[in-house]
């Protein structure tokens, strides 16, 4: 389903002798909860040149569409005030790629005057006037303005309309439980970064070198066309481009990918490059065509009984804090680490934490749409539950089941491992989760398991 | 909506609905707007392929505009999808030609207020789409601006509607939106074309726009960035409006910060533009750095090449210091054209710079080879003691892959079965394996679950097709299975049962001889030779505990411990060995066995078992000889069909317990069709090395028919064989590397895809980490297939550069030093009447290979080569080149 998304600035973002001004739309602020224009920030950007040049780079992920590129509605990135930080997010029109940008205090020198997450606009002259930054000189920086802006009539206002599909806000959200999953796999040096990112095969979106993979070799990264331990996936080479006019600022790359073996199907990959005082991270969909939406990493720990319950207590701990600290939390709401974790799960698929792979650790924020739909129970739940609904699920022993639909699909239950017969479940192998058959049988299976995803949308309501 | 109306509207008669139209009150016209979207539909639903004729149209458009009260309303009626798709009336170009058709949108909205029309047209630019149905609907607006003020909407789809659909670049001086859109052509992204730029330059000339204006909304638009194709007819409007030095360094600053980020050809633009301003007058210190620095950080050598030309030529200014550190950069670059320029210029002027730049030049020479290091001012003179070379990082060591783990039980089986995905042989070793244990272990098990994964899945299994199949399949073969593991009818005792397996088993072996079954004819032998064994295998069923040959290496090897191991079993159980599976697994031992596996091999007593014993006990047969010919594919003979490299053997005494085998060693002889790929055989070549993995020249032998190409069919390659995970296997196999292995190396670092050749280079890299890498076979290799124009040497040239990246300086040396030779002596001897492409950047590469191990050698060819003169890449390259390889001449 999509809908349309208003963002609403009373100016537009501006870049003058003055400094650079990011207008903010509506979003959830520590002080205030809901705030129409929030003013998170007012001090000096120590290091302009590179924030203006990642900024750029958020901006083209936000309006580009990776897979069949053509013109794609700009959806205005997401600012996050966690107090020692800024961290602007941004997510491509394909939903394959995520991006961010982590300005860091040694980058900051001001005043924070609150914590939240908001949209900023971006707009064409101000693309312009970031693209002339340039040089040594600090430039003055404004996140909100903390003015009373006298909304006129004759236009003052900024109102950009964007249709919204539920699937771009939903990956949006799960590629921070995606990416929660990540290790380290390389750093490459500042040399090796730029000679391993121009080096790059090329890809237009519509053909390239296809399916690669990057095995950490020596000091760089080596190319290959398959996977094997420690390396990390690379599908559609161009989804990394924002990189190049980043290579001038960089210090190091760090890639971050899961666990990889021979034969492992395509995966996520997360590319850090470490500038000074700040950090841009890409995030990629394990293929070119597929959204973050798709992958199904969120529906297995969903299944608990309590994660609902526990997610409410955790989400009330979380005071725009950049760094979560898993343990803390759990002896703040009395938890075990495992449904600490679960609970993150839940609330990253809700878009109110993310994860920061440098710090390894989960960070507060409110993406600033509409929640009822961002925690909106994921399609191929929904058809799990109609499948057990209907009572299509019969076990032949309890390691063996039987979904009757159309066709009859086998499901082997082997502990946490599940397969399938369906040709979803052929095609992929489990690598994007469960198909709606074996959970339909774990829904069947047990039954508290079926309450679970009803009780969080009642909840969220 | 009285009849009349509906009737008009209906059969598009435009005037008479708007005379109708013009009688009615407001509450009427009320009434009409709300009738209309249901004869719309009333209307598409009564047309013959659900569009609405033209006139018809027009006729629903014009009433919606002429009744319809909000302006909201009118602007989504414009843009209905069923109207907006077909006519092309309302072009305001031939305004005269379209009005003697019909009445025109302003005439419907002659009663309406300025104010709405704008409302309107407002709020239909909104609705505009940049799709090719949108073109009528821009043009429908376009129609109403004259009552809207006469100003077009100024949003980002109306103008690029504008530019795609309405403006012509040389008539923009009449276009009545030109004042207004013009200045936005330069905002929107991808409005506008080549053909533009010199429209947009003809009308600067004739004074209707600003120069000044102009050349603004150039730079500005060039410093936006975005595509590079939308950006070129920019740079090409720049260089149309030729700026004067004194109008570019007013826009110096935006000149400057283009010049990191911005596209290639923007940047030259950038670059070139600073270097005309600093020209007629030098520009300020930290633009100067910044420029430069920028300039030599990009990817493009050219653009690096003009920053260093324009630092050397300036630095006299008083630049000194600034252009010695800005090029210290380019000391440690892979060009070694463009670190020897940046060498020499730091080697000019550092005498004229400070103290403190001079000790940064000499800190940054430390990488850097003697000969160039001694140019630095300061540094030491390269004195007789030094050692040749440069300390380089040592090759990553090989971590051999991990064999698979045994299926375990049915349902593992199963799994595995439906990943196989039933129509390769590739994969189908492991399944049948798992199938020959499991069935030995469960018999009613595995035919419960083969019988419902062929209703699950029949693809798995054979097809059934009507024709006659000309090969041997798996799907074929596990079918047979299936059949075989069925429960005896009750009528027949397990007795007989047993007795017509061996019948069928001694049957078997009779019409099958070895390799030579008919039906697999047109199979490449390796396939066979599979094909055969798993025959065996189906006829074994239930009572062969497992097979013999199964690796116990990922490679293909299996360790003669648990190969004697498993024979010790055989008779144990009074079982017979296998006749293929005992040639595949002699194909498979290792040519090193240990003592106590030979003695404990003595203990078998059976004829295979003793062959078995004998084999391992021996030194090994002597490998065979393999040479290279040139030779073509039988299969498309009336085609253009290209020479290609293929082997050869005669191999002369072998083991006895091989001779069933003799075929796999003496190769497809002639131009036989079985030894090249056919349609069927797109991929699975992999296997071919696992199942000869201690022949390792052997399976390259095989896999050279297919490395070589696929056959050609109107001059394009229909197919592409999948051969990567070939080469890789090739070169995690066992046994000594020889020519076709270096051919088939070639032949994959010369690969079309950029994945092939990342394999190319990995296979490289585990065979030199391995020490095992046939360079000096490689070498040769690559010279003869270019002089055959087999492969492309530019290709292979950036395969090796990435060995060399990761480490193998060794190694492409000796590869370089192989192949050198022969290209050059072609080249200076005149053979060739071009240098083949690639050669220059080898040439390089063994510079910097030889630089880096300290080599010293006398090359045939390279001095003629050198000694030519000129300033062409090739002969400076050779310069070089001739130089590491012996400075003391």
């Amino acid at each position: 389903m999509t809908s349309a998304q208003a963002f609403q600035y009373v100016q537009p973002s501006t870049l003058t002798g003055t400094g650079l001004g990011l207008s903010t739309s509506g979003g959830t602020t520590a002080s205030g909860g809901r705030t129409d224009h929030p003013h998170f920030f007012s001090g000096l950007l120590t290091r302009a040149a590179p924030a203006a040049a990642g900024l750029l780079g958020l901006a083209d992920v936000a309006r580009t569409r990776y897979h069949r590129p053509r013109p794609a509605w700009l959806r205005d990135p997401v600012v996050t005030c966690n107090g020692d930080r800024l961290r602007l997010e941004s997510f491509s029109a394909c939903g394959g790629v995520y991006a961010r940008l982590d300005v860091l205090q040694e980058a900051l020198d001001g005043e924070v005057v609150d914590l939240g997450t908001t949209n900023v606009d971006v707009n064409g002259p101000l693309r312009e006037a970031l693209a002339r930054v340039g040089g040594d000189e600090p430039l003055h920086l404004a996140v909100g303005t903390g003015e009373l802006v006298v909304t006129t009539l004759d236009g003052a206002t900024v109102e950009k309309k964007v249709p919204l599909p539920d699937r771009w806000l939903r990956g949006f959200a799960e590629v921070q439980v995606i990416a929660s999953g990540f290790d380290l796999r390389a750093e490459l040096s500042a040399a090796e970064a730029v000679r391993f990112v121009r080096g790059l095969p090329r890809d237009t979106g519509r053909g390239g070198p296809g399916l690669l993979w990057a095995a950490p070799a020596g000091r760089t990264l080596r190319l290959t066309p398959r996977p094997g331990p420690g390396a990390v996936c690379l599908a559609g080479t161009h989804r990394l481009a924002t990189l190049l006019p980043l290579l001038r600022f960089a210090r190091a790359l760090r890639v971050y990918g899961p666990p990889v073996a021979a034969g492992t199907p395509p995966m996520a990959s997360a590319w850090e490059l470490e500038l000074p005082g700040m950090r841009y991270v890409l995030t990629l969909s394990p293929e070119t065509s597929r959204g973050f939406s798709g992958e199904g990493a969120v529906l297995a720990d969903l299944a608990a009984d309590e994660t609902a319950a526990d997610a409410d207590l955790v989400g009330a701990l979380l005071a725009f804090e950049p760094r979560l600290d898993a343990d803390l939390l759990a002896s703040g709401a009395g938890l075990t680490p495992a449904r600490t974790h679960a609970a993150l799960t839940q609330l990253g698929t809700s878009g109110r934490v993310g994860y920061d792979l440098s710090e390894a650790a989960h960070f507060h924020r409110e993406l600033p749409y509409d929640p009822k739909r961002v925690a909106a129970m994921n399609p191929r739940l929904r058809a799990a539950r109609a499948l057990a609904d209907a009572g299509a699920v019969h076990f032949e022993s309890p390691g063996l089941a039987r979904v009757m639909t159309d066709e009859t699909r086998l499901i082997r239950l082997d502990g946490d491992r599940a397969t399938c017969t369906c040709p979803w479940w052929l095609d992929h192998r489990g690598g994007r989760g469960p198909c709606k058959h074996v959970l339909a049988v774990r829904i069947a299976r047990d039954p508290a398991e079926a309450a679970v995803p009803s009780e969080v949308l009642e909840e969220q309501a | 909506m009285n009849a009349d109306l509906r009737e008009a509207i209906s059969t598009g008669r435009s005037q008479e609905v708007l005379n109708l139209i013009a009688g009615l009150d407001a509450a009427g016209r009320r009434a009409v707007a709300k009738e209309l979207p249901g004869l719309m539909r009333e209307v598409r639903d009564r047309s013959q392929y659900g569009l609405i004729d033209g006139p018809v149209c027009d006729a629903l458009l014009l009433a919606g505009l002429a009744t319809i009260g909000g302006a909201a309303a009118a602007a989504n009626w414009m843009a209905k999808p069923d109207l907006v798709w077909w006519t092309n009336r309302w072009d305001v170009r031939n305004a005269d030609k379209a009005a003697q058709r019909g009445p025109m949108l302003l005439d419907a909205v002659a009663n309406r207020p300025d104010e709405w029309v704008a409302d309107v047209v407002e709020r239909a630019a909104g609705r505009l789409r940049n799709r090719w149905q949108h073109e009528a609907l821009w043009k429908a607006i376009a129609a109403l601006v004259p009552r809207a003020g006469g100003t077009p909407p100024t949003n980002d789809m109306f103008v690029l509607g504008w530019t795609e659909w309405a403006a012509h670049p040389e008539k923009l001086a009449d276009d009545p939106f030109t004042d207004t859109l013009l200045p936005r052509v330069f905002e929107v992204d991808g409005a506008g074309h080549e053909g533009w730029a010199k429209g947009v330059a003809a009308l600067t000339a004739s004074g209707r726009v600003k120069r000044s204006d102009v050349l603004d909304w150039c730079v500005r638009r060039l410093l936006r960035g975005g595509r590079v194709q939308d950006l070129r007819w920019f740079c090409a409007l720049h260089d149309e409006l030729a700026p004067t030095p004194e109008e570019s360094a007013t826009r110096l600053r935006d000149f400057v910060r283009m010049l990191p980020a911005a596209p290639g050809a923007v940047a030259g633009l950038a670059l070139r533009e600073i270097r005309r301003v600093d020209e007629a007058s030098p520009i300020p210190p930290a633009a100067f750095v910044e420029a430069v620095d920028a300039a030599v950080f990009r990817p493009e050598k050219r653009l690096v090449k003009s920053a260093l030309v324009w630092t050397g030529k300036t630095a006299r200014q008083g630049r000194q210091d600034t252009a010695v550190l800005a090029v210290l950069a380019l000391f440690t670059s892979e060009s070694l054209d463009l670190r020897e320029r940046a060498v020499k210029l730091v080697a000019k002027h550092a005498a004229d710079a400070s103290a403190e730049t001079r000790a940064a030049a000499l800190a940054a020479s430390a990488d850097l080879p003697a000969d160039l290091r001694a140019l630095i001012p300061g540094a030491a003179k390269p004195g007789q003691d030094d050692k040749p070379g440069l300390p380089v990082d040592s090759l990553p060591p090989y971590l051999p892959p991990t064999p698979a783990p045994p299926i375990g039980t049915v349902g593992e089986l199963a799994e595995e079965m439906m990943l196989w995905q039933g129509n390769r042989w590739s994969g189908f070793e492991r399944v049948m394996t798992g199938v020959v244990e499991q069935a030995h272990r469960d018999r009613d098990g595995t035919h419960t679950a083969l019988a419902r994964l062929a209703e699950a899945q029949p693809r798995l299994f054979d097809e059934g097709y009507a024709y006659p199949q000309t090969f041997v399949t798996p799907q074929e073969l596990l079918t047979l299975a299936l059949q075989n593991l069925a429960p005896a009818p009750e009528t027949t005792g397990v007795r007989a049962l047993a007795t017509a397996m061996r019948a069928r088993l001694k049957q078997m072996s009779r019409t099958s001889p070895g390799l030579c079954d008919d039906r697999s004819h047109g199979l490449p032998l390796p396939f066979r030779f599979l094909a055969w064994r798993m025959r065996e295998a189906v006829d074994g069923l239930g009572w062969m505990p497992f097979l013999l040959a199964t690796p116990t290496e990922a490679n293909g090897l299996v360790d003669p411990a648990v190969l004697v191991g498993r024979a010790l079993r055989y008779e144990a159980d009074g079982l017979e060995i296998g006749h293929a599976d005992l040639a595949q697994a002699l194909l498979r031992t290792p040519r090193a066995v240990g003592s106590d596996t030979l003695r404990r091999a003595a203990g078998l007593t059976s004829v295979r078992g003793r062959a078995l014993a004998e084999h391992l006990g021996a030194d090994g047969p002597p490998a065979p000889e393999i040479t290279l010919r040139p030779g073509r594919s039988p299969w498309h003979k009336w085609e253009h069909e290209r020479l290609r490299l293929l082997a050869a053997s005669t191999p002369s005494a072998m083991s006895p317990a091989l001779e069933d085998v003799r075929p796999l060693f003496t190769l497809p002889q002639g131009e036989r069709r079985e030894g090249f790929p056919s349609s069927r055989l797109w991929s699975g070549y992999e296997l071919v090395p696992r199942l000869l993995p201690s022949h390792r020249e052997l399976a390259a032998a095989h896999l050279l028919p297919v490395v070589s190409g696929m056959p050609q069919v109107s001059g394009t390659t229909f197919a592409h064989a999948e051969i990567g995970d070939a080469v890789l296997a090739l070169a995690e196999a066992d046994g000594p590397a020889g020519p076709a292995t270096g051919v088939v190396l070639a032949y994959a670092a010369s690969d079309r895809e950029s994945a092939g050749r990342a394999i190319a280079v990995e296979a490289l890299l585990v065979l030199a980490s391995r020490r095992l890498l046939p360079a000096a076979d490689l070498g040769g290799a690559i010279a003869t297939l270019v002089e055959m124009d087999c492969v492309k040497l530019n290709r292979i040239s950036d395969v090796l550069a990435e060995a060399v990246h990761a480490g193998a300086y060794t190694e492409v040396w000796e590869i370089a030093r192989a192949a050198l030779p022969p290209l050059l002596t072609r080249v200076t001897t005149g053979k060739a009447a071009n240098a083949p492409r690639g050669l220059a950047d080898l040439l390089q590469l063994a510079a910097r290979c030889a630089e880096t191990v300290g080599a010293r050698a006398d090359l045939p060819g390279l001095a003629d080569l050198a000694a030519r003169g000129g300033s062409s890449r090739l002969v400076r390259e050779a310069v070089r080149l001739e130089r590491t390889l012996s400075p003391e001449r």
